[in-house]
């Protein structure tokens, strides 16, 4: 346990001393409020920040793999992954280090979202009080897709020494699973099983229901899964040098 | 029991052999030097002790672990400096060691002790707040050796442990695994055998792949008791000059030492034919155009019987010193 902590620990402050994570939060921010700006521009009465969320799966799939990128692949080109791992720790501990330390990081992005919170019920006085309950579960849902978004970040990095690579490879996974849930020849002509296959392994449909205030076990359960799935991944590929 | 077992070692990188068949067995507290020309598969031994590599077949055992099915048994009791010295460049050096000795699981009421005593050994108290990126290539050197011994570990394999060093600072290593010798179990990687003969006796060659000499320095000092070197001076240049010698068949291989314009060689042969072998060298260079002036001949060293094991037939050398 200590081990997962330490190893938590120096990732997550390898996120915090360095440059590039914090301009990414920057510019996540930025988007975040473009979006919001947008909806308070609106006529209409806000008793959430929908807009906010529903761009989230579109703007971490260019953010979390930037984020991730350097994850294996730096101890990789670097040769720390050597001494990481004749240290008594197991493979799984250190990818699972990576995930939480990454997600750590993922959260401290989230958090001065709340301010629109804060502007929602400020805006609205005391007749329109912002609708806590849909915003609680947009809030769960972004933490379950960025989880995700992580996790298939973290495996793309394992495979490779290059982080441009690495960053190129999550991106292409994650645009990929978003595509098979849009793309409409999957929607119409094509058989049943394949359409729900699709969508089921697309990530914004379940995103989707969190943010129309659901909490349902089946999406719950798919982000889990993959989540685990991913990292689980991961390992192996972690432990593939080991046949190389 | 002894503290490292290996049986049968291989390694493969596809078709090519970089570790072939190697066996040896090292004693608890022994201090070993591992030899050999670049490319000889050293790395690549060390990374399968230290559970960084599975071997393709044979076995290894390390602190009575083995290594492919007991390996956090093995990595608990080994301390590791891998050949480039990793480490996390933006780190600050005592940071670092708190780091390392949290994951090899040191008892956090022992930790700070620990730490202090491994940078006192490797005489890093003075750089503890400095970022490792910072740091000289030598200091860098030994945050590695501190993190290698910071967990107390009955096993210490050192891959290239004096490579980067200044010479000052070879010495305080060489001091430092005398120290450890006796309490440690260490086995180190080098080029050269000069500092091996300061530190240890025992000495395993190893050149492509496979182990080629596993013994002492006074058993190699005995193998070369009957071997002397030759230096002479010629008005030829090297290359040609060093063919002709070559063709010589006693001579076990020449070196070349010439230093400014005036061609110097050296070859190592047997005591027992020296005369003929001289006049043997001397008609050859003399059909080759040339003559033999200076001669010298001394007792060969230990270094000439790495040589010769790990040479093979190639003998290419080129000026040295
Ligand atoms: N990952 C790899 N893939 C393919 N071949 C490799 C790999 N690592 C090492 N080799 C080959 O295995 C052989 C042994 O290499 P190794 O690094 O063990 O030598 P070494 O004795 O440590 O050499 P040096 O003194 O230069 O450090 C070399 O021929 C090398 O090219
Ligand atoms: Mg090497």
């Amino acid at each position: 346990m200590s081990r997962l902590f330490a190893l938590t620990k120096r990732e997550l402050s390898a996120y915090f001393f360095a440059p590039v994570p914090w301009v990414l939060t920057f510019f996540f921010l930025l988007l975040t409020w473009y979006f919001f700006q947008w909806e308070m521009s609106q006529a209409y009465v806000q008793v959430t920040y929908a807009p906010v969320f529903m761009a989230l799966d579109f703007i971490l799939m260019f953010l979390v793999p930037l984020l991730t990128m350097n994850s294996v692949a730096e101890e990789r080109s670097r040769n720390t992954l050597e001494t990481l791992l004749t240290a008594p720790v197991h493979d799984w501990q250190v990818i699972l280090s990576k995930w939480l330390g990454t997600f750590s990081f993922y959260v401290t992005m989230l958090v001065p979202t709340l301010v629109y919170w804060a502007i929602l019920a400020y805006l609205g006085y005391d007749i329109h009080k912002p609708d806590a309950g849909p915003i609680l579960t947009a809030y769960l849902g972004a933490l379950f897709l960025g989880g995700l978004y992580i996790a298939i970040g973290i495996f793309a990095s394992s495979l490779t020494e290059n982080a441009l690579m690495s960053a190129f490879l999550a991106f292409f996974i994650l645009i990929t699973m978003l595509s098979i849930g849009v793309l409409p020849f999957m929607r119409e002509s094509a058989p049943s099983w394949m359409r729900d296959t699709a969508e089921y392994l697309s990530q914004n449909l379940h995103f989707a229901e969190f943010l129309k205030g659901r909490i349902d076990a089946y999406d719950v359960t798919y982000f889990v899964t993959l989540t685990a799935f991913f990292l689980f991944l991961a390992v192996r590929s972690l432990e593939s040098r080991k046949w190389r | 029991m002894p503290a490292i077992e290996v049986e049968n070692l291989t390694k493969r990188y596809g078709a090519r052999i970089a570790v072939d068949q190697i066996s040896f067995s090292i004693e608890d507290g022994e201090i070993v030097g591992f030899l050999g020309p670049n490319g000889a598969g050293k790395t690549t031994t060390l990374r399968m002790l230290s559970c960084f590599q599975p071997a393709t077949s044979g076995t290894a055992r390390v602190a009575g672990y083995d290594v492919f099915s007991q390996s956090i048994g093995v990595r608990e009791a080994t301390g590791y400096l891998p050949e480039s010295t990793p480490l996390y460049s933006e780190m600050r050096v005592f940071k670092y060691l708190w780091y390392r000795a949290t994951l090899k699981g040191v008892p956090r009421r022992n930790r700070r002790g620990y730490i202090e005593s491994a940078m006192a050994r490797c005489d890093i108290g003075d750089v503890r707040e400095r970022i490792i990126g910072h740091l000289s290539k030598g200091y860098r050197q030994r945050v590695g050796l501190a993190d290698a011994l910071v967990h107390r570990p009955s096993v210490l394999i050192l891959d290239e442990p004096t490579s980067g060093l200044d010479p000052n600072q070879v010495r305080d290593v060489r001091d430092l695994i005398k120290e450890i010798a006796g309490e440690t179990t260490v086995l180190f990687s080098t080029h050269t055998i000069p500092w091996v003969e300061q530190v240890c006796e025992r000495v395993i060659i190893i050149n492509q792949g496979r182990i080629v000499l596993d013994g002492t320095l006074s058993g190699m000092r005995k193998q070369i008791e009957p071997w002397a070197r030759v230096e002479f001076r010629t008005s030829m240049d090297a290359r040609p000059a060093m063919d002709a010698v070559r063709s010589v068949a006693p001579i076990f291989f020449v070196e070349n030492l010439t230093v400014g314009d005036r061609t110097t060689l050296r070859y190592l042969t047997e005591k027992r034919n020296l005369e003929a072998t001289r006049a043997q060298v001397q008609t050859v260079l003399a059909s080759a155009g040339g003559a033999v002036e200076n001669v010298n001949v001394v007792d060969a060293v230990v270094e000439d019987l790495f040589t010769k094991l790990t040479r093979g037939s190639e003998q290419i050398v080129g000026a040295r010193r």
